[in-house]
């Protein structure tokens, strides 16, 4: 009763409308599913989980550009006409939505700004370091010292910046304020900006552009939030003078430009895929029903991707990109299958592929299996979505195609690929003298491509694989001329601590120390100059008044007067310099500094507060002396963290690297595991794995070829190298064995042409990942084929032992 | 998100907040009020200003001083962006501009010191000012301050700063009194609210004389 509904469910199965009804519902159900998950195309995901590089990577986005957006306003002629300008950026302001973007409070208030110096004047002694006042006590050390200083000011008051200086003369005889103003306005300087605040919007200095700045709170990874928020601007954009032109700077614009060059690539190489496989098997088998070979993985890929995508909580475009790479592996099992059930014994040779068939499948799978133990997202996602494809695939293949080719079957046309399946009626001295021949250029071919690997270098730095479009960039590029910038090159050292006060004390420390190690404190950027530690102003007010006693200020007031008479400076000429440094003397230590507008900018610009932290970032030339240290102070301040894009690649190397040596052994092994099991024959295990070691040379030799460096994406494609190649040489090892030669080549060819093509289109691919790809699996693909074509057979002939023919074969 | 999220990146645009406190003694205000047509006018004229050569006398009556400072040098202009002011009494000095680069020369130590506007963003104001003033930039000037007519033969204009303008605070008014042919400036008078007050004359002014490169060497 049992076995009778077996066979009848059997037979069911094997009903070409209940397949097509199955086929059917399977890929409708995964494709109504495929919109309720979530995809996007970070490059992050190509960063090991739980690293320290991940880390750094999510701290960067959060202090650089994570929520905001610089717009750029000009005069679509190139004309300076400011107020335009201005009454646009105006109505631009007024109509943003706050959900998605708002002007930045830049706390800045211009008329407050002679205030805010004053305020910071009346600090003065707190902001004057131990070497500041060793000058200063060296310029009122004697009369004459006092006389020069005086006389600079005259000549200052003489030269064109006298005629338009604010700076009252009288309260700042000797240039004390001066030079506090000077250590401020170099520190922002230091920054390489430049803009003119103008009626309270910045401009550049030709007023030709304005600069407004928007906060976002719209994350950068937010694929659907970033759209609506690129098209709230360029709808706040639109309504502007025809005039007037916007242009942008976000992060918002790389994610959604990398994810559309994305988009675009999957969309062109699927199209590319499906016409070459279209044209390939119509014109390889000329039977409408060799389409069917090519339906396969696509059909297999919509489950597999929902499966894939609904186990991970976003799923990547980069690795959906692959899908032409998969489909071209995966229609290799419908070939055979195809190849077989239109051979002259279908049912034998269907039963008789099955096995080699299953174990390429197990090798590849072997390959993709592994990814999903990589501590790289990517990596498991592409192992997840491959395994599922490939698995469906075969299943597919063994199950769903047969029925529709076997029935009308007939003998397979004779086509151009059968003609080459090598030549065993030559002559035994001839076939060996050929054979000879073939081993010789191999062994070349090896040489070659080893000579080539030699020049091939490692790209560790993961921003290359980044899509953005160059648009994008030029536009950036274009801001940063406006504006100024390039700070973007720096190394980052980051303190943190459980408030901001111990914070500044040790960035204090930080930046003392990069001092005391010889460093020019001109080439740091930090916080320090501009907004010292209560610890810091403590001791420079309790150093102040240590060496301003009374006699000693007695003597300067003499000293001061004296030499003011002399240069026919009035009698009360610095009545308000003595009166504030009375107040300088008077202001008792500890307390809380009064706030200065126009620093309170820069301070949110160092200043990081996250999980109950505060960070505060300073930023040194990313040079490898800097850097030791920097090292060097981490002995001292164990929160300090060096972020340097230089030791960045190279940690981010050792990382992918290391994570791909794991890999890649764990795969060999593996394969070489299940093939050595299926096979258990020595010889044909050798030589199964000569394509694979051709493959792998010439998959990297491509790259240097190409003036590529390897990078961890075509790292992935040098283990499926590996995976696909040793399937060839067990196929072609197998068929010499069980004289299923010329099926088998043509089977093969078939194969790797298919896999080839599809790594090909990835080549019309803007996407560097696809294009790194699809340059090591051509490369590396043709050449274990070739291999296990030519060498295979010829090192067969030459050593029959290796492999000798099945009884009956 | 940067070139990738990684490329440190792009421009850092929070960051460019810096130059929100940048502090200039001088502010640029803008003027909503429309140039008076005789100020539009002289523009026009002097825009046919190729190059001006003139020599000046400054006088600074300032309560810090018991007498009068008196400057004299020479001006050398040629618009919109190169500009070079010679100081031959009481002391020698030389500041030049042209484009983004501004260089000194100190006749007291006889050392010479070249400067970025871009990275000097106060010196940047005083010589986008001067440039200004000198170049006849008056469209300019006039988005900076309220232009009050003080009389027509010769011409001469107030120009007052915003009250909210920082250089309010300091600033009451620069007076521009244009020579009879109203080609060029014939003195430049400012006012400071302290009660200091600066007078430029200009003398033997030369316009559009061919400036040769050795003339803007020191």
């Amino acid at each position: 009763m049992v076995g009778s509904t077996q066979g009848s469910l059997r037979r069911l199965l094997r009903r070409r409308s209940a397949i097509l009804a199955i086929l059917a519902l399977a890929t409708l159900l995964s494709g109504v599913v495929l919109p309720f998950l979530a995809f996007d195309g970070r490059i992050d995901v190509m960063l090991p989980d739980r690293s320290d590089l991940r880390d750094v990577f999510d701290f960067l986005r959060e202090i650089q550009v994570a929520d905001k957006i610089l717009v750029t306003f000009s005069m679509r002629d190139g004309s300076a006409d400011p107020d335009a300008l201005m009454a646009a950026a105006d109505c631009y302001a007024a109509g943003l939505d706050p959900a998605l973007a708002a002007p930045m409070d830049t706390g800045f208030q211009a008329a407050a700004v002679t205030e805010d110096f004053d305020r910071l004047a009346r600090r003065l002694p707190e902001y004057t370091s131990k070497d500041d006042l060793a000058r200063l006590v060296d310029s009122v050390s004697s009369p004459e010292h006092v006389r020069a200083a005086l006389q600079a000011l005259k000549n200052r008051l003489q030269k064109p910046e006298g005629l338009l200086s604010t700076v009252s003369p009288a309260s700042d005889p000797l240039d004390w304020n001066g030079r506090l103003a000077g250590n401020v306005l170099r520190a922002v300087a230091s920054f390489g900006y430049r803009a003119v605040p103008v009626r309270n919007h910045l401009m550049d200095s030709e007023r030709r552009h304005l600069l407004m700045i928007l906060q976002t709170p719209v994350l950068m990874t937010d694929t659907a939030g970033g759209h609506r928020l690129l098209d709230h601007l360029a709808a706040r954009a639109a309504d502007l003078p025809p005039t007037v032109e916007t242009r942008l700077v976000c992060g918002h614009l790389h994610t959604a430009g990398n994810e559309a060059v994305i988009r675009r690539d999957i969309r062109n190489t699927a199209l590319a895929i499906s016409a070459v496989f279209l044209v390939l098997f119509l014109g390889v088998y000329r039977d409408v029903r060799a389409i069917g070979i090519m339906l396969i993985p696509m059909l297999a890929c919509v489950p597999a991707l929902a499966l894939a995508a609904g186990l991970f909580r976003s799923f990547s475009f980069i690795v959906i990109g692959f899908g032409s790479v998969i489909a071209g592996i995966a229609v290799d099992y419908g070939i055979h299958t195809y190849v077989a059930a239109r051979s002259e014994n279908p049912a034998r040779n269907l039963a008789g592929i099955r096995r080699p068939v299953a174990l390429s499948a197990l090798t590849t799978l072997c390959v993709f299996a592994t990814f999903c133990f990589s501590g790289i997202p990517a990596y498991r996602q592409l192992g997840v979505f491959a395994s599922a494809a490939i698995l469906i695939s075969l299943g597919y293949a063994f199950w769903a195609l047969p029925p529709f080719i076997r029935p009308s079957g007939g003998r397979i046309a004779t086509g151009p690929l059968a003609a080459s399946a090598g030549n065993p009626s030559l002559p035994g001295g001839a076939a060996r003298k050929r054979a000879w021949l073939i081993v010789g250029l191999s062994a070349v071919g090896f040489l070659v491509g080893l000579g080539l690997l030699t020049r091939l270098g490692l790209e560790p730095d993961v921003s290359k694989l980044d899509g953005t479009p160059q648009a994008t960039l030029d536009e950036e590029t274009r801001a940063m001329q406006i504006w100024g910038g390039g700070q973007s090159l720096a190394a980052i050292l980051v303190v943190a601590a459980a408030d901001e006060k111990e914070a500044l004390r040790l960035n204090d420390r930080v930046y003392n120390g990069l001092q005391t190690a010889g460093f020019d404190a001109a080439a740091i950027s930090s916080l320090s100059p501009l907004c010292p530690s209560d610890e810091t102003r403590r001791a420079r007010r309790a150093a102040w008044n240590a060496f301003w006693t009374d006699a000693r200020i007695d003597r300067f007031r003499e000293t001061l007067t004296a030499e003011a008479v002399a240069l026919d400076f009035s009698d009360q000429a610095f009545q308000p310099f003595w009166d504030r440094f009375a107040e300088w003397r008077q202001a008792p230590a500890g307390t809380e500094p009064e706030a200065v507008g126009f620093l309170e900018p820069l301070r949110r610009q160092f200043v990081h507060g996250q999980d109950g932290q505060v960070r505060i970032t300073t930023f040194v030339p990313d040079e490898p002396r800097w850097i030791a240290a920097a090292r060097e102070l981490q002995g001292e301040i164990p929160s300090l963290r060096v972020i340097s894009r230089r030791a960045f690649s190279e940690d981010l190397s050792t990382s992918v690297v290391g994570e791909m040596e794991r890999i890649s052994i764990l795969a060999a092994i593996l394969i070489v595991a299940v093939t050595g099991l299926a096979i258990r024959r020595l010889g044909m295990l050798f030589l199964s794995a000569i394509p694979a070691l051709a493959g792998l040379i010439w998959g990297g030799a491509g790259m240097a070829l190409w003036g590529l460096p390897l990078n961890i994406s075509n790292l992935i494609a040098g283990i499926l190298v590996f995976g696909l190649c040793i399937d060839y040489g067990i196929c072609m090892a197998y068929a010499v064995r069980r004289g299923m030669r010329r099926d088998m080549f043509r089977a093969v060819t078939l194969s790797a042409l298919t896999t080839a093509l599809g790594a090909a289109v990835l080549l019309i691919a803007r996407h560097p990942a696809f294009i790194s790809i699809g340059i090591t699996l051509v490369f590396g693909v043709s050449a274990g084929y070739l291999c296990a074509w030519l060498l295979l057979p010829a090192l067969q002939t030459l050593f029959p032992r290796l492999n000798p023919p099945e009884d009956g074969a | 998100m940067a070139r990738g999220m990684i490329r440190f990146p792009v421009l850092s645009c929070g960051r460019l907040a810096l130059v929100l406190g940048l502090c200039f003694p001088v502010a640029i205000r803008a003027a909503p009020e429309p140039v008076p047509d005789v100020l539009g006018r002289m523009e026009k004229t002097m825009s046919g200003v190729k190059t001006v050569k003139t020599r000046f006398v400054q006088e600074k009556k300032m309560a810090l001083f018991n007498h009068p400072l008196v400057t004299r040098g020479s001006i050398l202009v040629e618009p919109p962006s190169r500009l070079l002011w010679r100081v031959d009494s009481p002391m020698r000095y030389v500041l030049s501009i042209q484009d983004q680069q501004a260089k000194q020369w100190d006749g007291e130590t006889g050392k010479t010191q070249t400067m970025s506007l871009d990275g000097n963003p106060v010196f940047s104001a005083v010589t986008e000012q001067l440039n200004a003033w000198f170049g006849g930039r008056y469209a300019l000037l006039a988005q900076d301050y309220d232009i009050v007519p003080r009389a027509t033969s010769p011409a001469a204009f107030a120009f007052v700063p915003r009250p909210d303008s920082p250089s309010a605070k300091m600033l009451k008014s620069v007076t521009v009194t244009f020579r009879e042919d109203e080609r060029y400036i014939a003195s430049i008078r400012i006012d400071d609210r302290s009660g200091d007050v600066t007078t430029l004359t200009f003398e033997d002014t030369e316009i559009n004389v061919d400036l040769p490169p050795e003339e803007w060497e020191f």
